[in-house]
């Protein structure tokens, strides 16, 4: 079920970025065969560990010639293979990329390089721009790293070489380093750097000082995020305020000297109603409104629910599959594979089309 | 020149994320004309606009009667539309997902909204911080120290918006490649924002455990600028970075081993290839690689 029925993936269990990828391809209906070292969890159920959901769990002891020569059939058999080892893992067990290549030439060999997110994050660009001006900087480090820089252009290039593979019957490998990624996340944005007088600062986390791209803090300490950006919508927040008598909030928007005192009347304001009394008044308007939530009162919320964002499966709050796909949709959020659930499977499925030793 | 070489898009032009989808393709060598409406910057050169970089850009005046048919031939030709526009506008326009499927049933139509096609809130306005404000991203994304103010544009409109559509863009082509059936991709920042979170999920199942993964002061110094990035001697030498027409951009990500991209490409004037592709729309995208 899926778009992508019929797509064979290996993935090499790693901590990190890889294994997000790999559940986005499952999500889509890939199947994907994880394959895991021995451990004494094996056969625990572990619904937490919702990167691996719809995966097949294969554990393989990679010290083990024979093991190594079970993945390379899997291989023989995949379209595409991830892995996010440390630099020269693959190589080092006898499946690095000349190695799969040769055997596999329209393989598409992914790889998701860079082995400290914070690191490549902070380097990269990213970070100091998530972080606001003037104070340490602080950033979701795996939202960027390993899933926004990382995970998400594995996905995307993986897919790309894919398609390129289905035309010339050519694999080769993907580079995915987080470093490459994060700057790259940042573009949109840097090609607005030009217009708000060259300042980088301007397009960092609370760096451009709008009275009408902000979060603002309720009475009852809770958040909302305004944003009317199109004159027509501020117009829209102003009169909802009942401020569209005052002449300095009507131009807001052009007097720029005026933004740092206009925005603190409005933190007074909002500090006079509760988040969910805020809802009523700007929820569902033309204001560009939407209380700030947690994943949890995501979950909740009407707009979340009738389109069905969030789901509890065996206890786990999770996503559910994105984008959407009409003709192909993803089948529900798939279970998580106890570790090893599927190694007797996998196995007799390659003994099948022609034996291994591996246990 | 790239790994999507002879990939052809159609592209709407819209705000927001839709055309940094159509950038990331046309960075891997897809071939991506984007309809513009027209404007007084015609013909003048916009280096800064990164996101219709590497792309052919055509002025069609989309209200004008008539001009529906001529964006159909160019889709006639085309393996995937995107759209960033409000839920109905498209079908307004006379080019809906019917009238295009009726001239192509192989196509890929992708469509970029925030709230997305369906849901109580799909006709509100909103911008990428109302986005992730209602998914959980912002609260998750930001320090509970500090005012909750994310990057603008980061976290829904590329992350969860640009990148989700990319993706599930190439997946839909895939299996139209098989099949021969096209259909429609909603990808909704709502829904994307929410999707790249679930690596955080895995270890939390309380508000105060998703608390404890929320950003912390960072340790690592130094932290760079974006220009600070560009000049660092590891980042210089894989070429993270470059600047063009004075504009200093990210090059195209991921790489690509045997087919890697082109260097950066310039951004087209607007209309700068309207009398080119306008000249013989059926045969568009013909001979461009």
């Amino acid at each position: 079920m899926g778009v992508l029925e019929g797509l064979r993936v290996v993935e090499l269990a790693s901590s990190g970025g890889t294994g997000f990828c790999g559940m986005f391809l499952a999500d889509l209906g890939a199947d994907v065969i994880l394959i895991e070292r021995p451990s004494d969890d094996v056969g625990r159920a572990r619904p937490e560990a919702i990167q691996h959901r719809g995966k097949r769990s294969a554990v393989l002891d990679l010290a083990q010639s024979e093991a190594i020569g079970a993945v390379l059939q899997l291989i023989d058999r995949a379209d595409a293979l991830i892995e996010g080892l440390q630099p020269g893992g693959m190589e080092h067990l006898g499946l690095g990329p000349e190695v799969c290549l040769a055997r596999k030439p329209s393989l598409v060999y992914g790889r998701l390089t860079g082995e400290d997110e914070t690191a490549c994050a902070a380097m990269s660009g990213a970070l100091w721009i998530a972080s606001q001006p003037g104070v340490p900087a602080a950033a979701p480090n795996t939202l960027l790293g390993q899933v926004g820089g990382g995970a998400l252009y594995l996905t995307f290039g993986v897919l790309a070489a894919l398609l390129r593979a289905q035309s010339d019957g050519c694999g080769q490998i993907v580079d995915a380093a987080m470093v490459d990624g994060c700057a790259n996340l940042l573009n949109m944005m840097l090609g607005v750097v030009p217009s708000r007088d060259g300042k980088f600062d301007a397009i960092r986390a609370n760096g451009y000082g709008r009275h009408w791209v902000r979060s603002y803090r309720c009475a009852d300490g809770e958040w909302v995020r305004v944003e009317p950006d199109e004159p027509q919508f501020y117009a829209d927040l102003i009169r909802r305020l009942g401020l569209d008598h005052d002449e300095r909030f009507i131009h807001g928007q052009e007097n720029r000297k005026q933004w740092p005192q206009l925005a603190a009347e409005l933190d007074a304001l909002f500090a006079t109603k509760t988040r969910a009394q805020w809802c009523k008044l700007l929820e569902g308007s033309d204001a560009c409104f939407a209380p700030v939530l947690s994943p949890i009162e995501a979950a909740r919320h009407p707009h979340n629910v009738a389109r069905g964002i969030y789901q509890t499966v065996d206890g786990v709050l999770q996503a559910a599959p994105a984008p959407r796909f009409t003709a192909t949709p993803s089948p529900s959020i798939h279970r998580v594979p106890p570790l090893g659930a599927h190694t007797r499977d996998v196995l007799r499925e390659l003994r099948a089309l022609g034996g291994t030793d591996a246990t | 020149m790239g790994v999507l070489d002879g990939l052809k898009v159609v592209e709407i032009a819209a705000l927001g994320p839709a055309p940094a989808c159509g950038a990331m393709l046309a960075d891997l060598g897809a071939d991506v004309i984007v309809i513009e409406r027209p404007a007084e910057n015609a013909g003048v050169p916009r280096p800064h606009e990164t996101w219709h970089r590497g792309k052919r850009s055509v002025v069609i005046d989309l209200k004008q009667p008539g001009t529906a048919d001529t964006v159909l031939m160019l889709v006639e030709q085309a393996d995937a539309l995107i759209e960033g526009m409000r839920p109905g506008v498209m079908e307004r326009l006379g080019l809906g997902p019917e009238a295009c499927f009726a001239r192509k049933p192989s196509l890929v139509y992708g469509r970029l909204t925030g709230w997305g096609q369906e849901g109580p809130l799909k006709h509100v306005a909103g911008h990428d911080g109302n986005y992730i404000a209602l998914s959980g991203a912002l609260w998750m994304g930001t320090s509970p120290a500090l005012r909750p103010e994310p990057p603008p544009g980061i976290y829904g409109d590329v992350a969860g918006g640009a990148l989700y559509l990319a993706t599930g863009l190439l997946a839909g082509v895939l299996r139209a490649r098989k099949d021969g059936r096209g259909q429609v991709v909603d990808a909704a920042m709502v829904d994307g924002s929410a999707h790249l979170m679930n690596l955080l999920f895995a270890s939390a199942f309380t508000r105060d455990g998703l608390d404890q993964l929320r950003p912390k002061e960072t340790t690592v110094v130094p932290v760079l600028s974006p220009l600070q990035a560009a000049r660092h001697p590891n980042n210089a030498a894989r070429g993270v970075y470059t600047v063009l027409d004075g504009v200093l951009q990210a090059t195209a990500a991921p790489r690509f081993l045997r087919t890697p991209s082109s260097p950066t490409a310039h951004v087209p004037a607007r209309g700068e290839h309207t009398s080119q592709v306008l000249a013989a729309p059926n045969s568009a995208f013909e001979g461009m690689h």
